[in-house]
Formats: C-alpha cells, structure tokens, sequence
C-alpha cells in the first residue's frame, strides 16, 4: 500500500513539473549598484526624503526596474526600462482624490459591465518627458500640470462569466477606458488546506 | 530546526513530550464553476516517546475535501477524512469557511472549521476550530517560482466529547520553496499543545509537505 502511494506520488511529481506553466514572471530585491545610472540621477533629482526600495521585475519578453518609497504619505512606484529610461510613475490614491466627473464616469462603465464591484487598488499614473515628471513630483502640481498624461490604473474584484476575478483596469484622464486585463491570482492552497 | 526543537522539549515535562515525523501530501484540483478538490494523506512516525527514541508508525490519513469559491477572497469547503491508527478506523466530516487576503509583502488566510469525529466504542467528538496562517515573502513583494518563503500557522481547536472540552493549539514554523505556482515544497516543525488544565502534553511534528495543483 505505501510502495503503490510513494509509486503515484512521484508519478504525479515528475508529470507535473512537466506540464508546469512556462510563464515566468519575477520581481526581487536590488541593490544601489545594479541600478542603472539614468534611474539613479533621475530618482536622485525628487526630493524624497525616505528610503528607496530597487527591484527588478523579470517578465517572458521583459525587463524592467523599479524604485519604490513613500513620500508626503503616499506610496511612489517609479518604473524604468533595464537601461534607467523612466516609464512611469504610480502613486497609490483613494477614491476620493479622483475628480468627481472622471470617477462617475469610471463607476457608471463599471456598474454596466458587472453587478458587483470592489476596488482593491488605485494608482494615478503619470507619464511624459523625465525633466516635467521630475518637476511636477517636486512641485506636487502632476493633478494639473499639462505636460504630464495623467491616466487611472484600477484593481478591481468582481464577478465575469460566472467566476470571480480580478482586474486591472486603466483609464484616461477623462474616465475612458484604455485597456483591461485579468490579473492571475496566486494560488492559495498552502494557506487554506 | 534544531533550536527549535530544544526550546519546545524543555517546554512541557519531559514524560509529556513527544516528537515525530509528518509528511504530507497535498493535491489539489481545479474544477469549473469555481469549485476544487482537495486531496490530503499523511503519516505519522513517532521518533521520541516518554523520554524513549524508538521510530513507530503512528497513522495515517486520508482526506477528501470539495471546495466552492463564494467570493474572490472566500470559500466554502465540506469533505472527509478517514485515519487508519492500528486497527482502527477513525472517520470525520469537515466543514470549513476560510478568506485569504493579498497584502503589500504577505498573504493571510483565516479558516474557521467545524468537524465531527465518529470511531467505534467511542462518543462523537465535534470541534470548532480556528486557524490564522500567513505567508510571507524573502525576496520582493511576493512570492515567485524558485524563491523561498516562511509560512507561520496559529490553529485554536476546541473539543467536545461527552461532556468533556479539551482545548489544543497548534503553533507552525515553516521554510517553503515554490517550484512553480503548482508546486510548493515545505519543511518546518509545528507544535501541538494541548491537556491546559492537567498536565501539559507537547507534541512536536517534523513536517515535509508537498502541495501540487494538478
């Protein structure tokens, strides 16, 4: 009885590292010195006051660095491409700091595509030339500087096609939707069985 | 490892503890509609008894468990358990409520289970327990295949049989490798206290687990 269990046991092992997802997607832990340069003098000229965090995030066709810190009590998420040239910057906000006019606007798409809806995260995202972005987090006039493209990114829970999921939503400084994607959940199975 | 295991033997009388081995398997299948099966066995093996260093076959169990998603967080879980120690055969049905929550660096879960133990010659035991785990991340946000993790459990189980109560609580240390989403690997020691209000039992499992999504 035991051999027969071992037996299957390491059957299904070896299968299903087989069949594993080639999907490879990683984010870890960097130091200063593997940052590169334009990211360093860049995130050198804010004037963050608190520590920055480095990673790097791994994707199948991409790599990219990232610095995260607070600063005036909200979370700063700067992403460059692998050679330090800045791509965005994502501050985490609440409801509340979206205009009132984009976020009706946001809810209405919304609550027209699902019944249920919960927002897990928002990010106002900011992009544009490096010595505006720079300029506009110092100044901390990005709500209505205009050299910068101001857009939503949202996290969101609901409910599509019978199945609950989570998505991540962006839209344009107008509340227009931009894109959509289906977040992969982790499995969870070590913290529920 | 070590450490740990000393600080737990000096923790009860020594007669009261007992330390062993707990391999686990645990597979779990995904099912349409949001539901999934989950199939859990493990054993036993006793290496110290009252003060004695002897390995022995304690048990092992089988169990069967239908989950259903009832939120993105939340689900719903009902299944049984069969534990076959010397010649008997002890049976339970399981009822479980767990959440897990994604938080900046760590996950949590909170699962609630009530259980219903039948064995011949015996009452019906029932037991409502409570379990926090969390998993916690060594490198980066969260964790990615080939990188390690701790996982720490805290489990509060209460007893009824006949007229009796017997309160046990679980403490887990655990080292985790994910191989991929699918594959996680974990080793640890979890300590089961139990007999508060006689004399302290402490038990301590060596635990090898394996979790497969198949």
């Amino acid at each position: 009885m035991k051999k027969l269990l071992f037996t299957i046991f390491i059957l299904i092992f070896f299968l299903n590292l087989v069949n594993a997802q080639t999907k490879y997607e990683k984010e870890y832990r960097i130091n200063t010195e593997e940052v590169p340069q334009p990211a360093l003098e860049f995130v050198k000229a804010l004037n963050f006051t608190k520590k920055i965090k480095w990673y790097k995030e791994e994707g199948l066709d991409k790599i990219s660095i990232e610095a995260k810190t607070k600063h005036l009590s909200r979370n700063y998420s700067i992403e460059f491409s692998k050679t330090g040239v800045i791509e965005d910057i994502e501050i985490k906000i609440n409801t509340s700091e979206i205009p009132t006019n984009v976020y009706q606007s946001i809810t209405q798409l919304l609550s027209a595509k699902y019944q249920k809806v919960k927002f897990s995260k928002i990010q106002l995202q900011l992009s544009g030339d490096q010595e505006s972005m720079a300029q506009s987090i110092n100044n901390q006039d990005f709500e209505t500087n205009e050299l910068i493209t101001k857009r939503y990114e949202i996290e969101l829970k609901a409910k599509e096609n019978g199945k609950f999921q989570k998505f991540e939503f962006l839209f344009d400084h107008n509340g227009e939707l931009l894109s959509k994607a289906i977040i992969l959940l982790k499995n969870s199975d070590i913290l529920e069985f | 490892m070590f450490m740990l295991i000393v600080c737990s033997y000096h923790l009860t009388a020594q007669s009261n503890f007992q330390l062993g081995l707990l391999p686990v398997v645990n597979v779990n299948k995904k099912l349409q509609k949001d539901f999934k099966l989950n199939f859990k066995t493990e054993t036993r093996q006793i290496i110290l008894h009252e003060d004695i260093f002897e390995l022995k076959h304690g048990l092992l169990d089988f169990s069967l468990v239908l989950a259903k998603k009832i939120g993105l967080s939340s689900s719903l879980a009902g299944g049984y358990f069969l534990r076959f120690r010397d010649d008997r055969l002890i049976q339970r049905s399981i009822q479980q409520f767990s959440i897990t929550q994604s938080k900046n660096f760590y996950r949590v879960s909170h699962r609630f289970t009530s259980d219903q133990t039948f064995s011949e010659n015996e009452e019906t035991s029932f037991r409502l327990r409570y379990r926090i785990a969390g998993q916690f991340a060594l490198n980066g946000q969260s964790v990615n295949p080939r990188e390690f993790y701790i996982k720490l459990n805290n489990e509060y189980l209460n007893e009824w049989q006949s007229n009796d109560h017997e309160l046990e609580i679980r403490i887990g240390v655990f080292l985790g490798y994910e191989i991929n989403d699918n594959n996680k690997l974990e080793f640890g020691l979890e300590n089961r206290l139990d007999s508060f209000t006689t004399e302290l039992r402490n038990r301590a499992w060596i635990n090898t687990a394996w979790y497969v999504a198949i």
